[in-house]
């Protein structure tokens, strides 16, 4: 295997990680709001992969033939994302307004969020989804895993509260329940993405496989789209002062047309494109479906943190999302090659379907 | 006699039987490799491929359900906005007249209304469903289509006499019965 992909995904995350060490020099909230929208998307991808590989563990289907080996290096991408989170938890005052003490004295509810509590929420989020990860990784793609069903319980509940810590707290007077299913709905739609984008063009699918992903990937829009929509159906409905100011944040200015552009991007026009069957089929159409999907879910993390803090877009964000996707096919592409398949593909793929 | 366009059974013809849908398929390749055109396919379930050899591919059904989503969902839309914009308008909380969010649901439904409907209406018609009754039905054996037989039905060609040809084509016994159909 050529070097040259390591060597490309290795200078992009030095790039990126060099723009915003340069930046923090100087704007270091800036950096870090970029830093923890970008890292929303990033870290979905094992999270989602892992939701869906226990889910494959549950039900079967030929879908898994094509979109595992996919899905199970994606769930790689774990550790080096944790990692990339330590910079947010270093310096958690200057994107959480509970972790200063001046705006934290109103709040009622400083006996959820305070920092040492918020470490161990997340000490206990990591060594769980690297139990689960390790789990996964450890055993022999055609086994069934014992931990699925116990694993997408786990992940749920971790999953929501984790939403709940690292993204909803950053507007510490708002809460809405149904906020950590929409993420963990826009995690299984962006690693559904990637895995049949991967699958796709690794060349790997037969034409039922791909109608499979395609109807898999129309559920997933559909879910995404259904939670979204019901949370700002119910905050628009209620009217509240304390609810829909996060709405006011998210649909003034720019922000309104980037909230117009995700519900086009990943829900009208790939959920459009997906019922087509001949989009459906064909190895082109369902990349570029693909494609589309993955870049609005990027846009709709930075829809969801950069309006609630200071300062709104910033131009580190891309630059994270750069460093951090960089990081992710580092590692990728190092395990890849340290560990080469040794089975064929095909009797793998027989191996999974049966499975 | 008469041909009815669409049913055909009123023409003589072959029935063939099969134990399984396999068989079935490489015998209908085989028919079609020969020539037949008009055949007719009758099985207990929906075996994938067939409609590709018939040459039925379902253009129709998906654009009357896609028609049929597009019309409920304005005039559902459409319903919620004439009553709440201009027939009556209502002032609810301070928020638009045009409350588009809360329209949504209510649309969505009346779009999912029609498109159940008209597809399955669509889908009857296409069946020729409100016929309950086919000569086909009189072929000795017919019955098992609805049970675990997998039967093709062949016109009888005009002025030909394919006899020998179809004993070629589908060797009798090995799950393979082959019945003359009466006019």
């Amino acid at each position: 295997m050529s070097r040259r992909p390591l060597i490309a995904a290795f200078g992009a995350a030095l790039i990126g990680g060099a723009i915003c060490a340069v930046g923090a020099l100087t704007d270091p909230q800036a950096v870090l709001r970029g830093w923890l929208a970008s890292f929303a998307f990033w870290i979905g991808l094992p999270l989602g992969a892992m939701m869906l590989l226990f889910a494959h563990d549950l039900t079967g289907g030929r879908w898994g033939a094509a979109a595992v080996p996919a899905l199970r290096a994606m769930v790689a991408f774990l550790p080096p994302m944790l990692l990339l989170l330590v910079p947010v938890l270093a310096l958690l005052p200057e994107l959480y307004p509970w972790a200063r003490a001046a705006e934290a004295a109103h709040l009622k509810n400083r006996f959820y969020l305070n920092a040492p509590f918020f470490y161990g929420r997340t000490a206990v989020y990591a060594m769980v989804w690297l139990g689960l990860a390790l789990a996964i990784l450890l055993r022999q793609e055609r086994a069934r895993n014992p931990l699925a069903a116990p694993g997408l319980i786990l992940l749920g509940l971790t999953v929501t509260f984790a939403s709940f810590d690292w993204f909803m707290s950053i507007e510490p007077d708002w809460g809405s329940s149904i906020y950590g299913m929409m993420i963990v709905g826009g995690q299984l739609l962006g690693a559904l993405a990637l895995a049949t984008l991967a699958a796709v063009l690794g060349g790997r699918t037969d034409a039922g496989q791909r109608h499979d992903l395609s109807s898999l990937l129309t559920t997933a829009i559909l879910l995404w789209f259904y939670l979204s929509f019901m949370q700002f159906l119910i905050v628009w409905q209620e009217n509240l002062p304390q609810e829909i100011t996060w709405y006011v944040a998210r649909l003034s200015g720019g922000w309104g047309w980037a909230a117009a552009l995700g519900a086009l991007a990943q829900g009208a026009l790939p959920f459009a494109a997906l019922i087509w069957w001949p989009v459906k089929r064909s190895r082109g159409g369902l990349a570029a479906v693909c494609l589309l999907l993955l870049a609005a879910h990027l846009l709709e993390c930075w829809w969801l943190i950069l309006p609630g803090l200071a300062g709104g877009f910033t131009w580190y964000a891309p630059a994270a999302a750069l460093a951090m996707g960089g990081a992710c096919m580092t590692v990728l592409l190092w395990r890849l090659s340290t560990r080469p398949a040794t089975r064929p593909v095909g009797r793998l793929a027989e191996e999974v379907g049966h499975g | 006699m008469s041909v009815q366009r669409g049913t055909g059974h009123s023409l003589r013809g072959r029935m063939a039987a099969f134990d399984d849908p396999d068989a079935m398929l490489d015998a209908l390749r085989r028919l079609r490799r020969a020539g037949f055109s008009r055949l007719e396919v009758y099985s207990p379930y929906a075996v994938e491929g067939v409609d590709e050899l018939l040459d039925r591919r379902p253009r129709a059904l998906p654009l009357i359900v896609v028609a049929a989503g597009l019309l409920g969902a304005v005039g559902g839309f459409f319903l919620q906005y004439w009553g709440m914009v201009l027939s009556y308008p209502l002032n609810i909380g301070g928020r638009p007249l045009n409350s588009w969010p809360a329209f949504g649901p209510s649309t969505f439904e009346l779009a999912a209304l029609a498109i159940l409907l008209a597809g399955f209406l669509a889908f009857c018609k296409f069946c020729r469903l409100p016929r309950l009754y086919d000569p086909i039905f009189d072929a000795p054996g017919f019955e098992l289509a609805s049970q675990d037989r997998f039967l093709i039905w062949i016109a009888e060609r005009e002025g030909r006499d394919d006899g020998e040809l179809l004993q070629r084509l589908l060797p009798e016994g090995e799950g393979v019965r082959i019945d003359e159909v009466p006019a």
